[in-house]
């Protein structure tokens, strides 16, 4: 099991009252699944996943991460937790504009430390998987929308973590680059990479093991 | 991972032109101006300071207390010297130096000059007191003896085409002096200030008997102390110099004082005194300036790193989740701020070497630039704007940092809070850039108001013929005027000792005063010619003016108003007939003239005595008629160098010689000038660029109001509102700072113009104005687009 989520609760204060942005959730996930999660706007599908990928502080629960309860640690602690396990897409792409390809996706490797040698091994091995050697050079605004998002994603598993977050990873991209980025996906799952997606489109739900329905903050049961 | 985060800084940099440009623009300017401030104000405060005994030489002042008011010189008489060097223990040597009064005609062979103030007497021991660099010669000798003369570089350089002009012989108002000494040229940071050194010896030769005369006061001594800690003692012991004890047969009562070389410069001016003089609340003021341009250009950078923040707000959380920490993101805007800074840096050492030259020209000295080879200053000029800088980048640095992964911009998004930190720094722009443009105004009408003030004389038109003490010329001044008075163009011609904007000497002079007695005051006197006041345009108030002929030769007196008021006279007419004593002779008042300013008008109008006394005539003011001034100086000249070949054609206009005086103000008033521009830039580029920013922050806001029907002149005005109250605010604290300031500064003249409410209102409309501009055409473009286009994000 990779991580495990115990009741957990967020809220927020407003005009004195508790809003809710999670409440009750609980969730165990193994490694090698592939979940998507649902659910109409302001249900708590982004906030979940920030909590999942510890960006975000919940309330009250129990959180644990590959044995570490993540709801004791210091925030520095926390930090390198996710920083070595877990990968980030999102929807916007959130590719560093001043950046080109391959210095985008040597970023994350600058921040945890790895050597010159490694890291030319590491991002020329991305490249060439991804079949976008050609582009190393070019910056993000030189690209279009599913090519940058297919950056997006190389850069996510550049440091091969176990867990790969993502955020309406084709919502920005039309049906065609949507679906390229989805079938990326069920092949990364195949090779064994956990992924948790958030998703509006029942059809990119689909290629996820399970599918967890939310609800103004609730986890519903009978979807589970 | 460093060149990594340069690699991002330099890209960033140049992806925000605009930005960059200001923040280099502002942190370049902003070093070369204090590059320049530190370097005047180090030439002012270093003053005489290349002398190695400078802390043990002092100067003596003597005091003079007359029933009609008191003289403080910076003079004492001959024998002064050479008493306390005898008498006083404390006194290891001594120096005296005369300044050569009026014009001289020094020549060698063909080449001829008139040479006005720049003639030095001095004792064999100037070099003992002074490190003035003797290139040839020796420094015992140079000044031992009558008739020899001590060059600088450029004047063996003017007279002789060579430097090496040793024993060579220069003729000196036709007496053959021998060079004995050459030496480097003075430094512009000296309040000795010559050309020529003659030995004491050849003043004295033609004076037998000054060096007995206690009440006589033409020369500037400076003593040599043993060691500072001793001036106490010697203060008392110049309390009782016994010449002094007793008031003099004039009434007069004479008292000693030392003053040390180090505060000649800044030290309330004084009679007689060499050398310019500075006043230390210039040296405050500018230096304020330049900290101000310093600050505003830290205040520019910080607002405007501070002011990306929604932008650079995606980017810092990107970092974040890709795992950056706290550290590496201080690192990326440490790095990009180090970069700026050190480009800023290059920047200003190459506008500091291009634009060198023009600032020399600008102050009108030459600069001792050798100190900033000196480790510590280099440091302290480069490396303080950096050190703020840096903190400037530190600041915007630390805030980014906390900036969390998940990025919300609706926390930044904040336009309430009035004082917050980009408002109060924008306050603070305006409140600095309004001051300096109320003071450099205040600067400005003052100068212009004191120039064209009604001196009570007629300065138009009027060229002086300077040919210096020479009582040939002045025993046949007739005959010469007219000869001259032949010449085209020539009007009329009078002679006079001095001409307005130079100081005539002080003379003791007795007068009956209002209750009968004789009474004694210190009295300028002006020999002059007796159409002197009907060609300067004085007016008569009492009695008479001067008669051709012997009658009034030296026994009539004119008096202006001030010496009658300081005599106890209400009345003019009462003082006509009192009888004087004067400089040995004695005659009667016959007239009383206007109060007219003869000096600046920083000054009071001091006392004047005019008197006929054609053998002291030193100079000649000619009035020219308008048109062909060239020609009618062409003629002059031709006449002058065929009649006296060996005095020099010197001639200058009575109006430039006495807006002269006022040089040191213009010159102050252009720094303040040019550093008010310099700031206005840097605030104005500042504003723009932050301007956009805040157009882009709330072009969403802009675009709801319009689609909601907003129309687009309520939305600029709404726009305009943001700005202007900084403005506003910035400006309030500005009226009393520079109230208070240009009030100090117009405390030093004696005659000023009232502060009117147009000097702060104006600056407010010119301040709005310009904020209108910069902001106009960015705020025009935004609520002229279409609101579609900023709705879409987010």
């Amino acid at each position: 099991m990779i991580l495990q989520l115990k009741n957990i609760f967020k809220w927020v204060q407003q005009g004195g009252q508790r809003v809710f942005l999670l409440k009750d959730i609980n969730l165990e996930v193994a490694e090698g699944e592939f979940i998507s999660i649902m659910g109409p706007s302001g249900s708590g599908k982004s906030t979940l996943l920030n909590v999942i990928g510890m960006l975000d502080d919940f309330n009250e629960g129990e959180y644990n991460f590959l044995n570490e309860s993540v709801h004791t640690l210091k925030e520095k602690h926390r930090a390198n937790l996710y920083k070595q396990y877990i990968g980030f897409v999102f929807q916007a792409y959130h590719l560093i504009d001043e950046l080109t390809v391959y210095e985008n996706l040597e970023m994350p490797l600058l921040y945890k430390k790895h050597s010159g040698s490694e890291r030319k091994a590491m991002v020329a091995d991305m490249l060439d998987r991804f079949n976008i050697v050609g582009k190393k050079d070019l910056f993000p605004a030189q690209l279009s929308g599913g090519q940058q998002q297919l950056v997006g994603v190389a850069r996510a598993l550049i440091a091969k973590p176990k867990l790969i977050l993502a955020d309406e990873p084709t919502g920005n991209l039309n049906s065609k680059q949507g679906q390229e980025i989805m079938a990326l996906f069920k092949e990364l799952n195949k090779e064994g990479v956990t992924i948790i997606q958030v998703t509006h489109s029942e059809k990119n739900a689909e290629y996820g093991k399970r599918i967890i329905h939310l609800l103004d903050g609730r986890q519903l049961k009978h979807a589970g | 991972m460093w060149s990594n985060l340069f690699k991002i800084a330099r890209r960033k940099l140049w992806n925000a032109k605009a930005s960059s440009f200001t923040k280099l623009f502002s942190l370049s300017v902003g070093i070369v101006s204090l590059f320049y401030i530190i370097i005047y104000i180090h030439q002012e405060l270093d003053f005489d300071a290349f002398h190695t005994k400078k802390d043990q030489i002092f100067r003596v002042n003597t005091s003079i207390e007359s029933q009609t008011g008191n003289l403080e010189l910076g003079l004492s008489a001959i024998p002064v010297g050479p008493y306390l060097k005898s008498n006083a223990p404390q006194v290891s040597d001594f120096v005296r130096i005369n300044q050569e009064y009026g014009s001289h005609a020094i020549r060698n062979g063909e080449k001829l000059f008139s040479e006005t103030g720049n003639i030095y007497y001095a004792d064999p021991s100037f070099f003992k007191l002074f490190d003035f660099e003797l290139l040839s010669g020796s420094k015992e000798d140079a000044l031992d003896g009558p008739d020899k003369i001590i060059l600088t570089e450029n004047t063996a350089l003017k007279y002789f085409g060579k430097i090496d002009a040793l024993n060579k012989v220069l003729y000196y108002d036709g007496e053959p002096f021998t060079v004995s000494g050459l030496i480097q040229n003075v430094p512009s940071n000296s309040h000795l200030q010559f050309d020529f050194l003659i030995s004491m010896d050849s003043f004295m030769k033609s004076r037998p008997d000054a060096d007995q005369n206690w009440s006589w006061f033409p020369m500037h001594t400076y003593l040599l102390l043993d060691d500072n800690t001793s001036i106490a003692s010697l203060s008392d012991q110049l309390k009782k110099v016994p010449k002094y004890l007793e008031t003099g047969d004039n009434n007069d009562h004479y008292s000693l004082s030392i003053e040390p070389l180090r505060g000649l410069h800044f030290s309330p001016p004084r009679l007689g005194e060499l050398g310019p003089k500075t006043k230390l609340s210039n040296i405050y003021v500018l230096f304020a300036i330049g900290i101000m341009i310093l600050l505003l250009a830290v205040s520019n950078f910080i607002n405007l790193t501070t002011a990306q923040v929604s932008v650079q707000g995606k980017d810092i959380s990107i970092k974040k989740t890709m795992g950056a920490s706290k550290k590496d993101i201080l690192r990326q805007y440490v790095v990009e701020s180090m970069l700026l800074t050190s480009m800023a840096t290059m920047v200003s050492i190459g506008a500091i070497l291009i634009s060198l030259i023009y600032f020399k020209d600008l102050m009108d000295t030459d600069f001792d630039i050798s100190f900033l080879i000196h480790p510590v200053s280099f440091l302290l000029i480069i490396g303080t704007p950096l050190l703020l800088t840096l903190l400037g980048g530190i600041y915007p640095a630390i805030r980014f940092a906390k900036i969390p992964a998940i990025y919300l911009p609706k926390l930044e998004g904040k336009h309430s809070s009035i004082l917050n930190t980009r408002t109060s720094l924008l306050i603070f722009q305006f409140t600095i850039t309004s001051v300096l443009i109320i003071c450099s105004l205040i600067i400005y009408n003052q100068l212009n108001f004191i120039q064209n003030q009604d001196l009570g004389i007629d300065t138009n038109q009027k060229v002086v013929l300077d040919f210096g003490p020479n009582s040939n010329i002045g025993n046949s001044f007739k005959a010469l005027k007219e000869e001259l008075g032949t010449v085209q163009g020539v009007q009329s011609v009078t002679f006079s000792s001095h001409v307005p904007g130079q100081t005539p000497n002080g003379v003791a002079t007795k007068i009956l005063d209002v209750n009968g007695r004789s009474n004694n005051g210190e009295i300028n006197l002006n020999l002059v010619d007796y159409d002197f006041v009907k060609n300067y345009g004085l007016n008569i108030v009492a009695g008479r003016d001067f008669r051709d002929g012997e009658a009034d030769n030296a026994s009539a007196l004119i008096l202006n108003e001030a010496a009658v008021k300081a005599f106890g006279y209400e009345n003019p007419d009462d003082i006509l007939g009192a009888s004087f004593e004067q400089w040995g002779g004695n005659g009667k008042v016959i007239g009383v003239v206007n109060d007219f300013n003869y000096l600046s008008l920083h000054d009071d109008i001091g006392l004047l005595s005019l008197k006929i006394w054609p053998q002291q005539y030193m100079k000649m003011t000619l009035q020219l008629s308008v048109g062909n001034m060239k020609e009618t100086l062409a003629a002059l000249e031709k006449k002058w160098t065929s009649m006296y070949p060996d005095i020099p054609y010197n001639y200058y206009f009575v109006d430039d010689n006495f807006k002269a005086q006022y040089d040191k103000d213009r010159q102050f008033s252009g720094i303040i000038n040019l550093f008010t521009i310099i700031s206005i830039c840097i605030g104005v580029l500042g504003l723009i660029a932050y301007a956009s920013f805040w157009c882009h922050r709330r072009r969403k806001e802009m675009s709801i109001r319009k689609v909601l029907g907003a129309d687009s002149l309520r939305l600029i005005w709404n726009l305009y509102k943001g700005f202007s109250v900084p403005v506003l605010m910035g400006f309030a604290i500005a009226i009393p700072v520079s109230y208070y300031l240009g009030g100090q500064w117009l405390q030093e003249f004696a005659y000023r113009f009232d502060l009117n409410w147009y000097f702060f209102t104006i600056p407010l409309l010119i301040l709005l104005a310009i904020v209108w501009i910069a902001v106009g055409t960015q705020t025009v473009q935004l609520v002229l687009s279409n609101p579609v286009d900023h709705l879409k994000e987010d």
